[in-house]
């Protein structure tokens, strides 16, 4: 992890610059956000630290809160996926041998099951984040479909992402 | 205490996360119950300064329309003073007018961030506690109100904008002078329409009728045109009405604004004081 942090700071910078500047500036049907900033703590390698990874998380997200106003729900959100996220890992990579290291991304998992991994931990994000932002369940149905859809688009745009900017190491 | 010490250490990472979860939380909560009087906000000078340096980019994308905009309010001021009145009588010499006294400083202010699109919106402006700008002051634009400041620093401040849950400002239909509070609908996410309730079954309202400041608020000079109306129905649950009022600006294209400086209201607030301490 440590001879990584480099190429991690740099993703953390690039991937809080694109949500502050063009993410933040999307939305479809004048309420569905998309956050791909949460790619940051998906990516991080299956060895890392937990306790680093509970501290980037809520790096990450304080980091995002303080650019759109939003208090402490980025940062309240993305702690508890850093959380469960080994244990996610550690079912959904339970056919390959999991003594290994390995970076959770795209390619690794093959489309299917990264779709499971990074969807089950996005609902997550994204329940905690919009609950939190609607502050009572006076909003409930809107809430949920903004759950929902957000969900959708946050995913494609994860995926599109790291096939574009990650290369394939296993071709 | 050994063991104690060995428990910890066992339940480290789930301490560590209670932790900041916990600390993440409460900046949530204070975030929004105090209406953020942490320091966690865009007004801040981090995020305030990186706006400032991206605002100076944006700014060129829709000069045009600006121009337009600033052209039209300059107009209105130009008609409206000295300088476009004829004058009629020359018998009297001005020496000193003690008959107007300046009530409202306007700061003009370019708006850095803003947002439609959440439950609870804030504006972040340019101008701050070295301009002399401070909590509770009112801000508008060049037709409509914008919002009430709730967070300065010493460059910058945020302003709890209109399309906010907790925002609730006093408003009079123009032709029936009747008085409602404006409360932004938000369930639908629609920016350009506010309801104003509060409104007697009594009242007659006409549709198109204007929507003004009240002048018994605190906050706001009275009469600035915020709206027209355009349709009324019956609240849910009291006898009262509720009116749809379509805004007269658009907030996602604000790009500039007015903070108002009431110079009188430290005037107004102790006598309040005084009477409530009585």
């Amino acid at each position: 992890m440590i001879e990584q942090l480099p190429r991690y700071a740099l993703i953390f910078f690039l991937l809080v610059v694109s949500q502050v500047l063009v993410f933040n500036n999307i939305y479809v049907g004048n309420f569905l956000n998309v956050f791909p900033y949460v790619l940051f703590i998906f990516i991080l390698p299956s060895n890392a630290n937990r306790a680093l990874q509970l501290v980037l998380a809520f790096l990450i997200g304080i980091t995002i809160d303080l650019f759109s106003d939003s208090g402490g729900i980025h940062a309240a959100a993305c702690v508890p996926v850093a959380y469960i996220r080994s244990f996610i890992l550690r079912t959904t990579a339970s056919g390959e041998s999991t003594n290994d290291t390995f970076v959770p991304d795209v390619y690794y998992f093959g489309l299917r099951r990264y779709l499971t991994y990074a969807g089950i931990l996005m609902v997550l994000h994204h329940s905690i984040l919009f609950f939190l932002e609607a502050f009572e369940l006076g909003h409930f149905f809107s809430t949920i479909l903004k759950i929902a859809g957000s969900t959708l688009m946050t995913l494609t745009f994860i995926v599109l992402i790291q096939y574009i900017f990650i290369k394939n190491k296993e071709k | 205490m050994k063991n104690l010490f060995a428990l910890l250490y066992k339940n480290h990472l789930f301490l560590l996360f209670l932790l900041l979860e916990i600390l993440s939380l409460t900046l949530a909560i204070q975030h929004n119950a105090f209406q953020r009087s942490t320091f966690i906000h865009s007004a801040h000078s981090i995020s305030g300064n990186t706006y400032d340096v991206i605002n100076n980019f944006s700014s060129y994308m829709d000069l045009k329309e600006k121009n337009a905009l600033l052209a039209d309010s300059l107009a209105k001021v130009r008609t409206q003073s000295m300088f476009s009145f004829l004058k009629r009588d020359t018998n009297f010499t001005k020496i000193n007018d003690t008959l107007y006294q300046q009530q409202y400083v306007f700061v003009s202010a370019e708006v850095l961030h803003l947002t439609t699109h959440k439950i609870n919106n804030y504006i972040t402006l340019n101008k701050g506690s070295h301009d002399g700008i401070k909590n509770g002051m009112a801000v508008i634009g060049t037709n409509g109100i914008v919002g009430v400041v709730n967070g300065t620093t010493d460059n910058y401040c945020s302003v709890l904008s209109v399309l906010h849950s907790q925002s609730s400002i006093p408003c009079r239909l123009k032709k029936s002078k009747n008085i409602g509070f404006l409360i932004w609908n938000n369930r639908d996410f629609d920016y350009r329409h506010c309801l104003l309730k509060d409104i007697p079954l009594t009242a007659k309202i006409a549709k198109g009728d204007t929507v003004v400041t009240t002048e018994n608020s605190n906050i706001f000079p009275g009469g600035i045109p915020v709206g027209k109306v355009v349709e009324a129905h019956l609240a849910d649950e009291s006898q009262s009405q509720d009116v749809t009022v379509e805004l007269f600006l658009d907030y996602n294209i604000l790009d500039h604004a007015f903070i108002i400086r009431d110079l009188m209201k430290d005037q107004k607030d102790s006598l309040q004081i005084k009477f409530q301490n009585d």
